[in-house]
């Protein structure tokens, strides 16, 4: 393709930032307003300009190029790419600056009589996501550029006197002027709004009468497009007149309207606002501004929202439940704002069946005919991210966007407790075909936000029965549900010698009985045994039961013992204690410091522990895989004492510094299963190593009965682990 | 079907086709591993099939093969547990209960394939059969045939049909539910989406079509069938299996020493009668209750012991049950469940077993425990029973559901001097379990061999 060269001189030439050039200069050929820009013949960027032609018949322009890291290039070639595809050739920069002042005064020198159209080109040129933000602050050559050109072109107009923000960040301006245009925000050039930046904003603006003014005055209001600056901080608000530029100053006992109020405001003054169509702009720009009410029921058409629930865990996202009845197609987006955050929910939601919101409607008259039979899947469930950075008390809602119209619905969210995650899982359907990425974009990392804001559980050690001073091995006997007591346990180890220089720790956690405390004070007197009575009323399984005690724990050497196991018979501590003295006897390659489990059986003699191995699949693959569950005992004949990937946080003799260290950072897990592996991965990222005895069997019941909970709650908690498990270890966990 | 038809085997031993020679060697030197497979254990559930089964693993132990007995189970008996679907019973190291709760009843097929698969799969590669025979796939589903062809290619499937679950979606009783006006159950002699929409008019007749195809596509990777009857394979022959791949091989127990007969008084009638099974509507126990009942009326008094529980049963039938023993009450009585071990002691105080089932039957385990005590049977003249007892050789013939044939019969045994000790005597010798291990391990051995010789059919029956 051929270039033209043009017949060009640039005037001046400043860096706004690291990515964008301002030119101004006369020009022999019209520029593009968007084009794409090439420096050297490589490197492409964005172009727009714009031009006019003074008195004289020259034509000028102001042109902005944005090109990634442009600061740092000296390019020898620049060339636009106009309308028809042709290469416009400029001539090659010298004397680039970095003060938007020397632009200005260039301006100023060659063109005073242009400042006007000058000014509309720079708010056009760098106004739009193509021209990037540029950076932040008052220092901020863009703002020193838009200022510096205001300040030389625009006239002072009448002044502002109430202002007052919308709940979304958009603004409401009353006060005067002679010049302030009028109408709806689509016909209406942008406003200038000079406070520590100087930022564009569309608005819609209608005149009313004031007694007051002069005749060629009016009264005014306009509503800025926002996110706009904080009222008190605004100190002109620059609008273009049929003339030219002006500007409204700020009247000194302006009054700054509480938020919320100003929607009520502006729908007061509707009445009074002058000519149809800027009236209609005003009322539409409000209706479009949520104040914190519903207005979903409002609608005309047939539609209707409601919320079962939702749930905020700030810095990680949302969830929403709810349903949504429009049998007619009328909503185009659903969208969650607040917060400054946007995000659109029924691009990406899960519809389900809620025949009682079909019943509920079906003698609506506004539904009347307009619902299927067995069309009922007016339900959803959403997830939306959160950026960072969105303030913690936030507050949220839905904005329905209609043909004609915006309606609202406020999102009140629940805060992240136990409750309200274990209602958010149980309302997602697990057999939805995006369950992956729902769990690894939004249930994974929303949980994981959620349980590591959770404080540590809080313990208060109550000593009962004999007194050690130094206690062989420390027991830790979590208690999570709701048994009465733990005599078997205590009277099994009451019965064996190996436990007599022991101390128990019982640790109750949340939900155990009242009486729990007393029958093992009445146990701990009756064998004479060592008890430690640990209280972590806020540790809401074994796990979190065994960290809150570790702490009181005084001996070397740590036994994890779930109340389920039920030793059979005497000395397997012993034999637990020799495996960890003489690891590298029985198996295990180095000296590391060890966790070592028994064999576990069911009350069916079926192996229900017998080390947890690290299986590689087809494609490299890791599974971990508990060895020889559910199958007879008797196939653990001939194994022998070996090192496992994992032993059982069921039962296992440790030492207290090693478990301290692996509990460090836990796991965070909904299910037992993976926080039991997780812990031994944890103790051998540590230094420890595992190991399993097959000859010491001790049996391990489930007194509770697994089928209580719901079942498809628990198929949730299992895919998030899955999906926590995969993210730490990059291996799963075999079904 | 004729409830006078002759039984269909000759009537004399020497007649019969000449048996497989047991226990081939096999073309292996070592035993075969055998996984056998039923759909519970006989010490949760101790039904015929879970019965015969067992017995035959013990037989296949004892005659030197190794075996696993895979039993499923679900929550009527165990509860699941976390991380495997195996369980075990007892101390026993060859015996594993597999927890299959997730089962469609309907297709015969399994939901859960997520959680069955990785545990069957890794007790195959573990266990590594060489045989894995099949005694049902309820529960298991019938898709696991799948899974064991891929994950043991050179293994060779057996599968003994015990009932016609595969054939009729109504439990496999091939009997029409209640219907019009008197709420009539009627024998059903072939299974069509058609026919069986008419029994079930919820589910649309195509339902029927993809069911029979389903699990058809399923069978179709089972080496060799087994029919513990004619009757059944005929059945199965005019489902549309193979003839080829399903031949008769008949069920048989553990050698018992029999019960001695009744002492009776001189000129004392052989008037005890017993019942033995579950008390369900298929059973014809109310048949027998109404026979005896009709018998009163006639001024007789014949005794009827009623042994087995109704379990699971509806309300309705309760109620008939209950109506039943009030209409015969005096001479029939219910004396509830039985163990297995108690048979003899049962046995003792009975001279005639009645077992008037309105349903076709298979190989009932209760005429074998009957003819292994030598005590003469009463069956309804169809199917599986028809063809285990000949009428008038070893037992006598009455027509289905009809509580007055059953009286004239009952009637006829009571008073015919001679008729008792003559069916007593013509009772032939049940199959024991060491002879079908042999058996079974011929049949083995054949499937194993690389050049497999051609199937006789019929060759393995009683």
């Amino acid at each position: 393709m051929k270039d033209r060269s043009t017949k060009a001189d640039i005037t001046a030439a400043v860096l706004l930032d690291e990515d964008t050039l301002m030119l101004f200069g006369a020009i022999d050929q019209p520029l593009p307003a968007d084009s794409v820009v090439m420096l050297d013949g490589m490197i492409d960027g964005r172009f727009r300009g714009g031009c006019w032609t003074d008195g004289a018949g020259e034509r000028w322009f102001l042109g902005a190029i944005r090109v990634a890291g442009l600061a740092h290039m000296r390019p020898s070639r620049i060339e636009i790419e106009d309308a028809q595809g042709k290469h416009l050739l400029l001539p090659r920069l010298s004397n680039v600056r970095t003060n938007p002042a020397h632009l200005v005064a260039a301006l100023r020198e060659v063109q005073p009589q242009s400042l006007d159209t000058a000014l509309d080109v720079a708010v056009t040129l760098l106004s739009g996501p193509a021209m990037g933000e540029g950076e932040a602050g008052e220092g901020h050559r863009r703002t020193r550029l838009l200022s510096g050109l205001a300040q030389e072109a625009s006239r002072p107009d009448g002044f502002a006197e109430v202002l007052g923000r919308f709940r979304d960040g958009a603004l409401m301006v009353q006060g005067w002027s002679h010049g302030f245009p009028a109408g709806a925000s689509h016909v209406l050039p942008p406003v200038l709004v000079e406070a520590e930046e100087v930022r564009p904003h569309a608005i819609a603006a209608a005149p009313f009468h004031r007694p007051d003014l002069p005749d060629d005055a009016a009264g005014l209001l306009t509503v800025l497009e926002g996110p706009v600056a904080a009222p008190d901080t605004i100190r002109r608000i620059h609008f273009r007149a049929a003339d030219g530029w002006r500007h409204l100053a700020i009247f000194e006992h302006r009054q700054l309207l509480a938020d919320g109020v100003a929607s009520a405001h502006a729908r007061d003054m509707l009445g009074q606002l002058q000519g149809d169509a800027p009236r209609r702009g005003i009322a539409a720009a409000i209706a479009a501004r949520y104040n914190g009410v519903e207005t979903v029921s409002q609608i005309q058409a047939p539609v209707r929202m409601g919320l079962d629930m939702a749930v905020r865990v700030p810095g990680a996202g949302l969830f929403v439940c709810g349903w949504l009845l429009d049998p007619t197609q009328a909503v185009r987006a659903v969208t969650v704002k607040g917060g400054g955050m946007t995000a659109r929910l029924d691009a990406d939601w899960s519809r389900l069946a809620r025949k009682d919101v079909s019943d509920a409607f079906a003698h609506d008259p506004l539904f009347a005919g307009r619902l299927l039979p067995g069309n009922d899947g007016h339900g959803f469930t959403a997830f939306a991210r959160e950026p960072a950075g969105i303030a913690a008390d936030a507050e949220f809602h839905l904005e329905l966007t209609l043909a004609d119209g915006i309606a609202f619905l406020p999102l009140p969210c629940q805060p992240p407790t136990g409750d309200s995650l274990r209602r958010m899982l149980g309302a997602v359907n697990p057999d939805s075909p995006s369950i992956d990425r729902v769990v690894s974009t939004h249930l994974g990392p929303m949980l994981r936000t959620a349980a590591s804001a959770k404080a540590a559980p809080s313990s208060v050690l109550h000593p009962m029965g004999r007194v050690l001073k130094t206690p062989r091995v420390s027991v830790i006997l979590p208690v999570c549900d709701g048994r009465e007591d733990v005599d078997l346990n205590i009277a099994r180890m009451a019965n064996d010698p190996d436990f007599a220089e022991a101390e128990i720790l019982v640790v109750a956690g949340a939900g155990t009985h009242e009486r729990l405390a007393g029958m093992v004070r009445q146990a701990a007197g009756f064998y004479r045994l060592a008890v430690g009575f640990v209280a972590a009323p806020t540790a809401a399984d074994p796990f979190e039961a065994m960290a809150a005690s570790l702490p009181h724990a005084r001996a070397d050497r740590v036994l994890l013992l779930s109340p389920s196991v039920l030793p059979t018979e005497r000395g397997w501590l012993s034999a637990l204690e020799r495996a960890i003295r003489k690891p590298n006897a029985v198996g295990s390659a180095a000296l590391a410091p060890v966790m070592v489990s028994p064999t576990l059986l069911y009350e069916d003699h079926s192996v229900r522990f017998a080390g947890i191995v690290a299986v590689e699949g087809s494609g490299g693959a890791v599974t971990y895989e508990r060895r020889f569950a559910g199958y007879p005992r008797d196939w653990l004949k001939d194994q022998e004492a070996s090192a496992v990937d994992a032993a059982s946080a069921d039962c296992a003799l440790l030492p207290r510094e090693l478990l301290m260290r692996a509990m460090a950072d836990g796991g965070r897990y909904l299910g037992l299963e993976p926080k039991g592996l997780d812990l031994c991965l944890r103790v051998r990222a540590a230094g420890g190593s595992c190991l399993w005895l097959p000859k010491v069997r001790l049996v391990a019941v489930d007194e509770q009965s697994r089928n209580a909970r719901d079942p498809r709650l628990e198929r949730m908690s299992a895919l998030v682990d899955d999906w926590s498990f995969a993210e730490r270890w990059k291996a799963s966990i075999a079904a | 079907m004729s409830r006078r038809r002759l039984p269909l085997l000759p009537a004399t031993q020497a007649a019969r086709p000449a048996p497989r020679q047991p226990a081939r060697p096999l073309v292996a030197a070592r035993p075969p591993r055998v996984l056998l497979i039923a759909h519970n254990h006989p010490s949760l559930h101790p039904g015929g099939t879970e019965i015969f089964a067992h017995e035959l693993f013990g037989g296949l132990k004892a005659a030197g093969a190794e075996c696993l007995f895979l039993a499923c189970t679900n929550d009527i008996h165990r509860a699941p547990r976390p991380g495997t679907g195996f369980q075990t019973l007892g101390r026993s190291a060859d015996e594993v209960l597999l927890w299959a709760g997730h089962f469609d009843h309907f297709h015969q097929s399994q939901i859960d394939l997520h959680g069955l698969v990785p545990d069957l799969s890794n007790l195959l590669r573990a266990f590594r059969p060489d045989i894995v025979h099949v005694h049902h796939t309820l529960l298991l589903g019938v898709e696991m045939l799948f899974l064991i062809r891929r994950v043991c290619p050179d293994a060779k499937i057996v599968y003994t049909l015990h009932d016609y679950y595969p054939i009729c979606a109504n439990d496999g009783q091939m009997v029409t539910p209640p219907r019009g006006e008197g709420g009539t159950r009627t024998l059903c002699t072939k299974a069509s989406p058609d026919a069986c929409h008419r029994c079930f008019p919820d589910r649309p007749a195509d339902q029927f079509l993809l069911r029979e195809k389903h699990i058809k596509a399923m069978f179709g990777l089972v080496d060799r069938f087994l029919a513990p009857s004619r009757f059944l394979r005929d059945r199965y022959v005019a489902w549309g299996l193979d003839p080829a791949r399903i031949e008769v091989m008949a069920n048989s127990r553990p050698s018992v020493e029999p019960a001695p007969s009744r002492d009776l008084a001189p000129g004392a009638a052989r008037d005890a009668f017993a019942y033995f099974g579950n008390l369900n509507p298929f059973k014809g126990v109310t048949v027998a209750l109404d026979a005896v009942a009709r018998m009163v009326r006639q001024g007789l008094s014949p005794s009827l012991a009623v042994h087995g529980g109704s379990l699971y049963q509806t309300p309705e039938f309760r109620q008939r049950l209950a109506d039943g023993f009030e209409a015969a009450r005096g001479l029939a009585t219910a004396h509830g469940p039985y163990r297995p071990q108690e048979m003899p002691a049962l046995m003792a105080a009975a001279d005639w077993v009645v077992m008037p089932s309105i349903w076709w039957e298979n190989a009932p385990l209760v005429i074998q425990e009957a003819f292994q005590h030598r005590r003469p049977v009463i069956v309804s003249g169809i199917g599986g029973m028809a063809e285990a007892v000949r009428d008038g050789v070893d037992g006598l013939h009455v027509r289905p559901n009809d509580p007055a044939d059953l009286a004239r019969v009952m009637t006829r045994a009571l008073t015919e001097p001679g008729l008792w000790e003559r069916l007593s005597a013509n009772i032939p010798a049940v199959r024991p379990t060491e002879e079908a291990a042999s058996l079974h391990l011929a049949l083995y051995g054949e499937l194993l061999s690389p050049a497999p010789s051609a199937l006789i059919q019929g060759n393995r029956t009683r």
